[in-house]
């Protein structure tokens, strides 16, 4: 079966590349395919098959506090490093290799690919080993719950999350005037408070300053997670330890905040969220994955509008993006570079490849994308020039031809081809992979074909 | 690897190019850098602590402002008898001794705004306003130096471009590549394909001639994987028909936490990496220069997490065989609290682009007034340093 023009962009664009299988209902109604991902997510689906197996973050953050407990006296780097060699870095392996898992197998692409997006947009970087292996279960456990919800409630979730806490170090942030630093040589940290400012929420071009920066600070001072045994928290587990918190009334983007204790920060957390800044900066960013590196303004403010009017509501986020005539433009000015990992799990779906976790891991790196390793928390780059490097795409081509030759022989090369870029395949590609001299090369060549990069 | 043996890449391009006609042909046709001198930047990304890796142990108010950072340093033997480089630096002293290294201090970029992703543009650009230029400065130098012929002036190390060698000049990449075989047939045809993408062919055309060398990609730790694409670095820029200019990175320097653990890590990898850059190019050392630098330094005192936050004013390196070195670069603005950045920061008094137009007039040559204000468009204001000779 031929795939249209709209049938490829719905499968490419919005998803993650056709399963061969998928091409019957992707062909039939190309919205109507992306609609039904989501309605089944809204009712409640679970995550994808490889991910339902996987350990709370707060599995590993409580083995770790806990055994910092027990080494009272004893050396800290040592438990540390003791952690990362037999539990943290088979963890993030294991974590690394079931969510590309997922991504492969799953039947609601669309749905993969927006956690992929909100993954990358409050990164968390394995900096830490412990990072490496709570990175997932954040993924899981901040942002899944809350992919077609509320992103105020996203946003929070993702600033309680112990490994933000951690890879952000609001853990180790304590009010200058509260109890805690007026007994220990103890003081406030700023990362987290200036990342949400400029990354995850409003951003530099809403014009706030330092003493914003400070103010929120402040009022995330307390947000942390149990790490002795008598702070009455349970070790590795979010908490706030009131004993922590920065005492006084903050002006945050010119507002007072009065509340008490967490108050304070879930308030301004919300207002955040609900800033117009941050709608314009989502609106952008959405459109850049989606449509273009730099996308039509038109579509910008649609998705800023849709964003406002619904209170932050991600669902109709997701149902603006897909009912916008610009993402399904088919023309050169309108066109997304995939990152090595997009090409990599497109080509799996295609060819049902199983990818053993090191070689992932491996493969992944050598292209430039460790798996959880966004060189800063910005994450990765979202335009094309980012990905450019003529060694990396010529890796492309070399994975290409290394991952087709052992493939079974029932797999015909005209229909992959068509499962992958129907209507998009030009006639040189075509010619290429049609006319190659082995199954093996023809499927190699479709993979390392111009067509395939993009999306 | 398989590839290679029936021909070399170059080869490749250059015959499909003429199976589709002169206009692809100047897509694979690059800027050939008539020059021995080489050039090394690498960007420290994350705001590395000047005050950690040059500490300015003479300054009155260095104990009591750095508190237990001010130890890590204390029984450092000063370069100057004012600033100690950082004990995992100690390796850097061999090109001290021979002054063949620079220090710089109280250096910074124009950006005030303490932004990690800005600061880095700012550096990047060499322009002044973040997002406001769409070329790196290390492209518009590579496009300023004399050339003809097909060589590429300069490479990028690792799987991206950084912002510093984007632009018009077309640059190559180098990277430990996977260790597998693959059919040069099989390339030969693939690239074919690429000639019609106007994005994918040009990027791609940019790679090195000649066969890949196979490596061990698979180095876990982020030291490993640097210190490997420092050799690398070298090794192109070292061979005789290979570029001039590379650009590489080391991450991980945004130390908020715990940071004397981190920063002792982070500077013996980055002492590794001088050190590959400086045995791989020691053929060549009187024409080459290194410069270390990032995009803001770091709060004056800890923070609470043992770490510090983003700060303004940092240090640098430059080194090299004919730099002008055995001297700290540095108007020391002081450490007390009143000469301090909006009280927290290390102040600034020397500007990167002084720097930038110093490399570029010094080492290469390239200082009429209009090349140095292409290089640097909006710096007339700032005189290039001298740092050669």
């Amino acid at each position: 079966m031929l795939l249209s023009r709209a049938a490829v962009i719905a499968a490419n664009r919005f998803g993650l590349g056709a399963r061969p299988a998928e091409v019957p209902a992707i062909a039939a109604d190309p919205r109507g395919w992306l609609r039904a991902q989501i309605a089944d997510a809204v009712s409640g689906a679970v995550p994808p098959a490889p991910l339902r197996a996987m350990p709370f973050a707060t599995d590993h953050t409580e083995a770790l506090f806990r055994a910092r407990i027990a080494a009272e006296g004893g050396d800290l780097d040592v438990v540390n490093e003791t952690m990362a060699r037999e539990r943290f870095r088979p963890a993030a392996l294991a974590e690394a290799a079931a969510l590309f898992r997922a991504q492969v197998a799953t039947e609601a692409p669309f749905v993969e690919r927006w956690a992929m997006f909100w993954a990358n947009h409050f990164t968390v970087g394995a900096r830490l080993p412990i990072l490496g292996a709570t990175a997932g279960g954040f993924e899981r456990e901040a942002l899944r719950p809350h992919l077609f919800g509320r992103f105020g409630d996203m946003l929070l979730a993702t600033a309680r999350h112990p490994a933000m806490l951690i890879y952000l170090d609001n853990a180790n942030s304590v009010g200058m005037s509260s109890p805690v630093a007026a007994r220990f040589p103890v003081g406030m940290t700023e990362n987290h408070a200036r990342e949400i400012l400029e990354l995850h929420t409003v951003g530099r071009e809403s014009g706030y300053t330092q003493d914003d920066v400070v103010a929120l600070a402040r009022i995330l001072t307390g947000w942390t997670f149990g790490r002795t045994a008598i702070d009455g928290c349970k070790p590795g587990h979010f908490c706030f330890i009131a004993q922590r918190h920065e005492p006084g009334t903050p002006t945050l983007l010119g507002r007072i905040f009065g509340q008490p204790d967490a108050a304070q920060g879930e308030a301004a957390l919300a207002m955040l969220a609900a800033h117009p800044a941050t709608a314009r900066r989502l609106a952008l960013k959405l459109a850049r994955h989606f449509i273009a590196d730099d996308p039509p303004e038109d579509a910008v403010a649609t998705l800023e509008r849709a964003y406002l009017d619904s209170g932050g509501d991600l669902l109709r986020l997701a149902e603006t993006l897909i009912a916008l005539p610009e993402a399904w433009r088919d023309d050169p000015a309108s066109r997304k570079l995939r990152t090595p990992r997009e090409w990599l799990i497109a080509a799996a779906r295609l060819l049902d490849l199983d990818v053993q976790p090191g070689p992932v891991w491996r493969i992944l790196q050598a292209l430039g994308q460790a798996p959880f390793g966004a060189p800063s928390p910005a994450g990765w780059p979202d335009r094309a020039e980012a990905w450019l490097a003529s060694d990396a795409l010529r890796q492309r081509l070399d994975l290409a031809y290394a991952l087709t030759r052992r493939l079974p022989p029932q797999l015909s090369p005209a229909g992959l081809l068509d499962a992958a870029l129907g209507e998009t395949a030009g006639p040189a590609t075509r010619r290429a992979v049609l006319g190659a001299e082995s199954a093996a090369d023809a499927f190699a060549m479709l993979l390392a074909s111009p067509e395939f990069q993009w999306r | 690897m398989a590839i290679g043996m029936a021909s070399t890449r170059r080869e490749i391009l250059k015959g499909g190019a003429a199976t589709i006609g002169g206009a692809a042909l100047s897509r694979v046709v690059f800027a050939r850098a008539e020059t021995e001198q080489r050039f090394v930047l690498l960007i420290l990304r994350g705001g590395m602590d000047g005050l950690s890796a040059l500490a300015p142990v003479g300054d009155p108010d260095f104990v009591r402002e750095r508190r237990a950072f001010a130890e890590i340093v204390g029984g450092a033997r000063p370069l100057d008898g004012f600033f100690a480089l950082h004990p995992a630096l100690a390796p850097l002293e061999r090109h001290w001794r021979n002054g063949h290294m620079t220090p710089i201090h109280a250096l910074a970029t124009s950006h005030r705004g303490r932004s990690h992703f800005e600061g880095q543009d700012v550096l990047e650009s060499g322009v002044v306003a973040p997002n406001s230029a769409s070329t790196g400065w290390v492209n518009r130098l590579a496009g300023l130096l004399p050339g003809s012929g097909d060589r590429l002036p300069a490479i990028a190390l690792g799987a991206s471009v950084p912002y510093a060698l984007r632009g018009p000049t077309r640059v190559g990449s180098a990277q430990t590549p996977l260790p597998i075989a693959v059919s040069s047939a099989f390339i030969e045809r693939a690239t074919l394909l690429w000639n019609d993408d106007p994005v994918l062919g040009p990027a791609l055309a940019a790679g090195e001639a000649g066969p890949r060398m196979a490596g061990t990609a698979n180095a876990y730790r982020g030291g490993e994987a640097d210190i490997a694409l420092a050799k690398l670095a070298a090794e192109r820029l070292a061979a005789p028909g290979g570029p001039r200019i590379a650009v590489l990175e080391q991450n991980g320097w945004d130390t908020h936490s715990a940071q004397i653990n981190r920063f002792q890590r982070q500077a013996e990898t980055l002492a590794a990496m001088l050190a590959a850059l400086a045995d791989g190019l020691a053929g060549v050392w009187r024409n080459t220069a290194v410069l270390a630098v990032s995009e803001f330094g770091r709060t004056v005192r800890p923070n609470g997490a043992g770490g510090t936050d983003h700060g303004t004013a940092g240090a640098a390196f430059l080194l090299g065989g004919n730099v002008r070195g055995g001297r700290v670069l540095a108007d020391w603005p002081g450490l007390a609290r009143a000469q301090q950045h909006e009280g927290r920061d290390l102040k600034p008094t020397l500007d990167v682009r002084a720097l930038y137009k110093g490399i570029a007039a010094g080492h290469f040559g390239v200082d009429s007034p209009s090349a140095l204000a292409e290089l640097c468009p909006d710096a007339t204001g700032v005189a290039p340093l001298a740092l050669f000779g």
